[in-house]
């Protein structure tokens, strides 16, 4: 007889009511007819509107009390069930229990995480209205410079031509000493500001209003800075000091989030403070040397604004080359923002990415493992499913029992993991300056997507051995005659432990690469020699003008090798871009530039090439020499340096003037700011009275001394300058500094490494255990027959041994893709050797190996008569 | 006449159906029957949705058979009039037959007496 086609079938079953099997046969027997005289596809057509017109019987039957179930029984039938399981696997349930708490903490820290970088300065109020100007700058050459910073200028000439549509503050965060009273406080987020900053930034106040910083005398702190100076006293009316200047505290506002892309804990205001900045910062557009902020009521249309800056720029500026100025939105900043002179440490998209797609794998790799677990344990309770089938239990209950004991384990996991991430919270904090609270209460969006996603994953993952089990017959089952071959071979189980593998292999490669590539970094030739290198800033004028006599008092002692020093601190990139014309060439050049002291060379210890270092023995260096590093040489095209003439700018005590010079020698590159960057090519002009005077002092201690070194430092700085608290760096923390985000990158990237290989081997580790319980008996059946112990082992970890080789062979490529792409943000790059990969499949390959050896090694242990006798 | 006694006159036929197919009264044979005796199409959700709401209502009962490898391995359903069935019939025979007795001699011109 001709059965109706699958689809038509699997309609008939929708449609007609599940109690009345008769229905279908009705339905089988009458289209067997049917389709035997009529023609095909018009009898399927007349069929499908057949099984429509039994839909109002579907709504009548189920009313019958006859199908009523009686679920609260069944539920607390499905729970002991479940529980009955449980404890008699305790194996299984650990690796679950282990591997879903793992990856659920996992999740919920990344989460927390990920919420915390997205949040950024979306606590500002109208924050969706807030941008920042900032400009790419034309430095003459190829390279344009983007930076936060902008001009002094751009407020009142932006206010001129667009008059008050737009609420525009500059910003400045600065570092400062505060003098309160007798005591003194080095202090971050000083900052000065327009009294418009906070219609801009609205804030809460906690005393007094934001007119404050209308009177330029005034004082705006933060909570926590006013409780610092002035306990529980009123603050309100307190003078504190700044430079020298005393300035009256005359509000109090709350503290900025952490979630802020600047840091501000005291506000002075801009016209107070414009004294301390040089005369061109007021005077010359093309400096910069500010934050803008604009509130744009124009915000629906950033980019006709842009526009309308950039011509408005166009007209007015002065010189040739305007920069290109564009606004970013305030919330883009913190992650998607990487210009120079950012206001703060910024966060990456790239890493919430990275972070994101951790979590899911790692859960991913937890739900594989209860997937894989669960199906390979099945066949122990296809004698169960069975039965219940016999005794007329309905697919749908028993998907959902299924689903109901992966829901249990779900919540069982969870609960560990949120007592897992309490227990991991400092380590998280530690590794992300980030702190989780715990108000799981107030927290309720946070709290319904961790249920949703349990909820989701229980069900998906509890329907698979459910959807697998009730594919075998129930007498197959009750008869215990479920095979291997019968489960397919278990090619789901395959996939998965590859899958696992695979992301585990991709992972480990990852983390290996990155470490290498780290430690060339630490371990790559600067040119210069950091060890043993302090560098003092100099903090006054006063002390800038006593460096001479510091180095002196300092020189005396034998623990102090050599001292130098520089204007610019050496560890951060080299700025000052100066126009620069060499000779024959027509237009000038920007080019960084580095004002240094004599001896600057040497007491770094970077290498002369060519002709000779400024020289006391040569008082016209000050003004008429300058020292080309290498890429200079390069980038100005000169053959030949020494000697030839190189017109530049310098800075002559109140103003700047044409210094017409001659290059007296080449040094070698070298490299203190990060090596993402290449070395830029620098132009070395010398630091004198009459022209910049130093403002870093870098001191190098005789080996072994520095100890010595730093107490006859801070002596000699008490001596000379009493009124300031000595302050100094060690250059190799500072060029560590350098590569912070990829260390704290590295730790969270290998502790996500780990945690998937961890999960991935628990998951290998019950699977084995499980296939070595299928196959005891031909265990035992091998031995009697005489197999050696070697050679069952052999043929017990082959099949694993082969599911882990593939997974390398898939791993490494994507490895290689990620690793490629990564490596590019730097300048100088660690090649990417092969052992890298061989390390990986090797040591994933021995703890694969180890894992099945330890299964096999008991089973191939065992009494052959036990192991038979066992599995009848 | 009591409201229970009312069927309508699908219900009639089916019933009728059944009676005249005794012991091999299942979905298929009942379909069959009416629509061979009658000359008229009967669809499947029609008659379920009858026998269904006739047997919810006391006149007929049912049971599975047994299983058979031609439909798929699905029990056919045999059904039985109940007495009240039965009663309901007779009772609404005698209604019509006592309304056509009524009926004057010569009204009904187009069909022959009997």
């Amino acid at each position: 007889m001709s059965r109706p086609p699958k689809w038509l079938h699997w309609l008939l079953r929708q449609c007609a009511p599940a109690s009345r099997p008769d229905l279908e046969g009705d339905f089988l027997e009458i289209y067997a007819d049917q389709v035997a005289t009529d023609n095909k596809i018009l009898t399927q057509l007349k069929w499908v509107f057949t099984c429509l017109t039994l839909l109002p019987l579907k709504i009548l039957i189920p009313k019958e009390k006859q199908m009523k179930h009686n679920w609260t029984q069944i539920l607390a039938l499905y729970l002991k069930i479940g529980r009955r399981t449980l404890v008699k696997n305790k194996l299984y349930a650990f690796i679950n229990l282990s591997g879903l708490a793992v990856g659920l903490a996992a999740c919920i820290l990344i989460t927390y995480y990920v919420r915390d970088e997205l949040s950024y300065d979306k606590h500002f109020p109208q924050h969706e209205s807030l941008y920042r100007l900032s400009a790419s700058y034309d430095n003459g050459g190829d390279a344009r410079t983007d930076a936060a910073m902008t001009s002094w200028m751009i407020k009142p000439m932006l206010e001129d031509q667009f008059g008050d549509i737009d609420l525009i503050t500059r910003a400045d965060f600065n570092s400062n000493l505060v003098t309160v009273g007798e005591q003194q406080y080095p202090e971050e987020g000083v900052t000065y500001a327009d009294s418009i900053f906070f219609e801009v930034f609205r804030m809460e106040f906690q005393k007094g209003s934001p007119v404050a910083l209308q009177d330029p005398s005034n004082v705006i702190l933060t909570e926590h800075i006013a409780q610092k100076y002035f306990g529980d006293e009123e603050p309100i009316g307190q003078i504190i000091e700044l430079n020298d200047k005393q300035f009256k505290v005359a509000a109090v506002t709350r503290d900025l989030p952490a979630n802020t892309h600047f840091e501000a804990n005291i506000f002075l205001p801009m016209h107070g403070v414009l004294e301390w900045y040089s005369d061109w910062v007021t005077s010359d557009i093309s400096g910069y040397s500010v934050y803008t902020y604009i509130k744009s009521a124009r915000a629906t249309n950033p980019q006709l604004l842009t526009n309308q800056i950039n011509a408005l720029i166009e007209e007015n500026w002065p010189g040739n080359h305007p920069p290109q100025y564009f606004l970013q939105p305030v919330t883009d900043i913190h992650l998607y923002s990487d210009l120079n002179y950012e206001a703060g440490e910024n966060g990456s998209i790239h890493i919430i990415y990275i972070f994101g797609a951790s979590a899911f794998i790692i859960l991913l790799l937890a739900c594989m493992n209860y997937v894989n677990l669960s199906l390979a344990g099945s066949f122990q309770r296809s004698k169960e499913v069975g039965m219940k089938k016999v005794l007329g239990a309905t697919r749908r209950s028993q998907v959902i029992q299924f689903q109901l004991e992966s829901l249990i384990m779900m919540v069982m996991g969870a609960l560990l993991a949120i007592l897992l991430v309490a227990l991991l919270a400092p380590l998280f904090h530690q590794l992300t300056d980030k702190t989780i609270r715990f108000d799981m209460a107030q927290d309720y969006p946070f709290v319904l997507i961790l249920l949703g996603m349990l909820l989701l994953t229980g069900l998906l993952t509890g329907s698979f051995p459910a959807i697998f089990l009730l594919r075998i017959p129930a007498l197959a089952g009750l008869r215990g005659r479920l095979t291997r071959s019968q489960s397919s071979r278990f090619s789901v189980r395959n996939i998965m432990v590859t899958a696992q593998f695979f992301i585990s292999v991709t992972l480990i490669v990852s983390s290996l690469a990155i470490t290498n590539q780290l430690q060339f970094l630490r371990n790559k030739d600067l040119g210069v020699n950091p060890d043993n290198m302090l560098m003092v800033s100099l903090q006054t004028p006063d002390m800038s003008a006593r460096y001479e006599l510091f180095r002196e008092l300092l020189l005396r002692n034998p623990a102090i090798e050599a001292v130098a020093a520089s204007t610019a601190k050496m560890t951060n990139r080299v700025g000052s871009w100066r126009s620069y014309k060499a000779a024959g060439s027509e237009d000038g050049v920007n080019c960084p530039t580095a004002v240094i002291s004599h001896g600057f060379f040497e007491t770094v210890g970077a290498e002369i090439l060519q002709g000779r270092a400024f020289d006391k023995a040569y008082p016209s260096d000050a003004m008429q020499a300058y020292v080309l590093n290498e890429s200079a040489v390069e980038f100005f095209e000169l053959t030949d340096p020494i000697g030839s003439s190189l017109t530049g700018r310098a800075f002559t005590g109140s103003q700047w003037a044409t210094k017409d010079a001659k290059i007296i020698g080449v040094v070698k590159d070298f490299h203190f700011a990060s090596l993402h960057d290449p070395v830029r090519p620098v132009v070395f002009s010398l630091s004198s009275e009459q022209t910049m005077r130093p403002f870093w002092a870098e001191v190098r201690a005789a080996p072994g001394q520095l100890a010595t070194a730093i107490n006859v430092l801070e002596q000699t700085w008490n001596e000379l300058s009493p009124e300031r608290p000595f302050y100094f760096e060690l250059m190799e923390d500072e060029l560590a500094a350098h590569y912070e985000k990829e260390d704290t990158f590295l730790q969270v990237f290998s502790t996500f490494s780990f945690l998937a290989i961890f999960i991935g081997c628990l998951g290998l580790f019950g699977i084995t255990a499980i296939v070595m319980q299928w196959r005891t008996r031909e265990i035992g059946i091998r031995k009697v027959l005489g197999a050696r112990f070697h050679s069952l082992i052999l043929l017990l970890s082959r099949e694993f041994i082969w599911l882990i080789a593939i997974a390398n062979l898939l791993g490494w490529p994507l490895a290689y893709y990620f690793i490629s792409e990564w490596i590019k943000n730097f300048a100088y790059q660690a090649p990417i050797s092969l052992w890298l990969f061989a390390a990986a499949g090797f040591g994933l390959l021995a703890v694969g190996f180890l894992t099945v050896f330890y299964h096999t090694w008991k089973a191939a242990r065992s009494n052959p008569v036990e192991s038979i006798k066992a599995s009848e | 006449m009591s409201k229970r006694y009312q069927i309508g006159e699908f219900e009639e036929i089916v019933m009728l159906t059944i009676g005249i197919l005794n012991e091999e009264a299942y979905g298929v044979a009942i379909k069959n029957e009416i629509e061979e005796r009658l000359g008229r199409k009967v669809s499947m959700g029609a008659l379920h949705t009858g026998l269904y709401r006739m047997e919810d209502k006391g006149f007929l009962i049912s049971h599975l058979g047994e299983s058979t490898k031609k439909r798929g391995g699905k029990p056919k359903r045999f059904f039985k009039v109940t007495a009240k069935g039965q009663q309901t019939l007779k009772t609404v025979m005698d209604h019509r037959k006592a309304l056509w007795d009524s009926i004057p001699a010569g009204v009904f011109q187009n069909i022959p007496s009997t």
